[in-house]
């Protein structure tokens, strides 16, 4: 299956995109997506992230569906 | 006007004041949150934020029917500033319509802690000396 993944702020620089699509086994979980990530972008910064699917805050075990957007959201500072 | 709201405009506190009046309030509080010229000390040439910003209304949104659930106070809305401020322009104005003014001023220092807590907003520092970071990032 096919979800995006967003990134933001410092995460968004470092990897130089806004987002990517990437391709995952049908029952992926947030964790499997993350592992992808690293192993696509070895430097990134993926420690202290919070995670959400369709914009609700989800735990790292999190199940993803075919077309989910997953964000890794760095720790925020808002206000 | 959206009650719960992330845009690049200018922000402006009367026509947030307008969406929380109501002639069974004694009170209202206007909350702004304003582009300082220094953190910790280090001076500050701009500002920077950047949201998810789908995301972040939403939790805004939420966080507002919390304050209402959780302090009884009626009518909330909060606009979030994002892209380049500069020093002293506004990045958030909460505004609280109330029966009375405790609940008001508690709530909005509540939701000011809240939103720098859960909400997808992210600041970036452009220092004085050309540098630049995201404030809780390494």
């Amino acid at each position: 299956m096919i979800i995006t993944i967003r990134f933001f702020a410092g995460l968004r620089e470092a990897l130089n995109q806004s987002s990517l699509s990437v391709e995952l086994a049908e029952d992926a979980t947030v964790e499997t997506a993350l592992q992808l990530v690293a192993e696509l972008h070895p430097n990134l910064p993926l420690t202290g992230l919070a995670y959400a699917i369709n914009r609700q805050y989800v735990p790292l075990d999190a199940t993803l569906k075919p077309n989910d957007e997953l964000a890794l959201i760095p720790p925020v500072s808002g206000g | 006007m959206q009650a719960f709201l992330v845009t690049e405009s200018v922000l402006q506190a009367e026509p947030l004041r307008a969406l929380v009046a109501d002639a069974g309030h004694g009170a209202i509080v206007l909350f702004e949150g304003v582009a300082r010229n220094n953190f910790g000390g280090r001076a500050t040439a701009f500002l920077e934020y950047e949201a998810y910003p789908e995301m972040a209304e939403q939790q805004l949104a939420l966080l507002g029917q919390q304050a209402q659930a959780q302090f009884g106070i009626g009518k909330v809305a909060i606009h979030h500033r994002v892209g380049v401020l500069q020093i002293g322009e506004t990045a958030v104005l909460i505004a609280i319509g109330s029966a009375h003014r405790g609940a008001a001023f508690a709530a909005v220092a509540w939701l000011m802690d809240q939103i720098k807590l859960v909400v997808p907003i992210w600041k970036c520092e452009h220092w004085a000396d050309g540098s630049q970071e995201w404030v809780g990032q390494r």
